[in-house]
């Protein structure tokens, strides 16, 4: 059971960074990409429709972090307290920039705002990739399962406090950040036509580039950080499919571009995106919470809800899972094809 | 008019402060909910960020409001064909 609500919470996170991870990458190429104000708003158009609905995921697998693992959602809400409301402020920041852009027909509102919804954007793609180093490199979680980190110490490879944000973690945040970038751009580029497009294109990459670049580094950097993932891997070789599934989705990022299928592209970049989320995940399987001392660890085990509570919880996650999926397919079906300025908004 | 709005702030302060000491009435006491490792500077340092951040909103919120009521309803249409794009 507690396995169970492990894959369901890893299968929200995962569609949390897929979705929301094209309109942040959208944010994050905004200014590049779109060279006048009509090309801005195409931009915000394409993702107008879905971006907050994408953010919902994020709100709901919090929920069912909660539900299903709250000594997990307890440590490590107040273990990472300054930099999830900074995240929180990151959010809101983003959330009123693309709201309050078309209000006043005037070029120092809408630049102020196109600077907040890039800035927004970009810092929240580091932030989630920071999250995941963390999570990956483990934190000092004492004997009653609670830590405290700061938030940068001295960014140093042997330091013994590392910071929150430190070498490691935020070249994560630098893989997370261009992978983004590269799902964004795909995106854009299937939405719009012309200039717009070909320029999502470019972008698209050489962030696909610089992506396989640093997947080069991070990954046996990340094998010296946590040994233990390499053992994780060797003790479940079937687990050895995931990151396969990422290789194959970056290959079909750099063919897929250079044969200009947009829509081909964008699902590659989502392959990726998932191939290295669950490599991950389940790496750190069966632990939710790996510590410095692996003894005070948080696992499936001790950090879960009660069996009553899960089973029952089970049965209104499906169903609630159900609704949310139709919500999706209509909406992403009613705003299909290409963006136009000349359509009504929605 | 304004008696609504403060009649439902007055609900949710008493809520909330009425249920002291508890977070869960005779189930779980505030002190008991309480991170343990989050220092009260933190804690300061955030409500001073929101404090912020919503008087930032508030004031937007304002300006807004009274730019639309400035221009009246009939404007309505106008500010729709203005929106197809102020080019740089």
């Amino acid at each position: 059971m507690e396995t169970i609500w492990f894959i369901c919470v890893a299968l929200m996170v995962a569609m949390y960074v897929l979705l929301d991870g094209f309109d942040l990458g959208a944010g994050a190429i905004h200014p590049f990409a779109a060279r006048d104000d009509r090309e801005r708003q195409m931009i915000i158009r394409a993702i107008g429709p879905v971006w907050d609905g994408n953010e919902v995921w994020l709100i709901a697998a919090g929920g069912t972090l909660f539900f299903a693992f709250p000594t997990l959602y307890a440590s490590s809400f107040s273990g990472f307290y300054l930099p999830l409301i900074i995240v929180l402020w990151l959010l809101m920041i983003r959330g009123l920039s693309i709201e309050l852009r078309g209000h006043i027909q005037s070029l120092l509102w809408a630049s102020f705002w196109d600077a907040m919804f890039f800035v927004g954007s970009a810092l929240l793609a580091i932030f989630y990739g920071a999250a995941l180093g963390n999570v990956v490199r483990g934190v000092p979680l004492n004997e009653s399962g609670y830590f405290f980190q700061p938030l940068w110490t001295d960014f140093s490879p042997f330091s013994q406090t590392p910071g929150i944000l430190d070498w490691y973690t935020v070249l994560i945040g630098l893989l997370a950040l261009t992978t983004l970038v590269v799902h964004g751009s795909n995106f854009i580029a299937v939405k719009t036509e012309g200039e717009l497009n070909a320029r999502s294109r470019h972008i698209s990459r050489l962030f696909t580039y610089a992506t396989i670049v640093l997947t080069a580094i991070a990954t046996p950097v990340t094998f010296w950080v946590s040994p233990w993932i390499l053992q994780s891997f060797g003790a479940r070789p079937y687990r050895y499919l995931l990151p396969l599934v990422a290789i194959a989705g970056l290959a079909g990022m750099v063919y897929s571009n250079l044969r200009a299928q947009d829509r081909a592209a964008f699902l590659s970049s989502s392959a990726y995106i998932v191939g290295m989320l669950t490599s991950t995940v389940f790496a750190v399987y069966p632990n939710v919470l790996p510590a410095v001392k692996p003894e005070n660890s948080l696992t499936i085990q001790n950090a879960s809800a009660s069996q009553y509570g899960m089973t029952v919880g089970l049965i209104w996650w499906s169903i609630g899972m159900v609704l949310a999926a139709v919500y999706f397919v209509v909406i992403y079906r009613l705003f299909r094809g290409k963006v136009r300025l000349e359509d009504e908004g929605y | 008019m304004t008696q609504p709005y403060t009649t439902r702030w007055e609900r949710r302060d008493q809520g909330e402060l009425g249920r002291q000491p508890w977070l869960a009435y005779g189930l779980f006491r505030t002190s008991e909910g309480v991170s343990p490792l989050v220092s009260s500077g933190s804690v300061l340092f955030t409500l001073i960020g929101f404090a912020g951040m919503y008087l930032i909103m508030g004031l937007l919120y304002i300006l807004l409001m009274v730019r639309e009521v400035d221009h009246g309803p009939e404007a309505e249409a106008q500010t729709l064909e203005s929106s197809e794009g102020v080019t740089t």
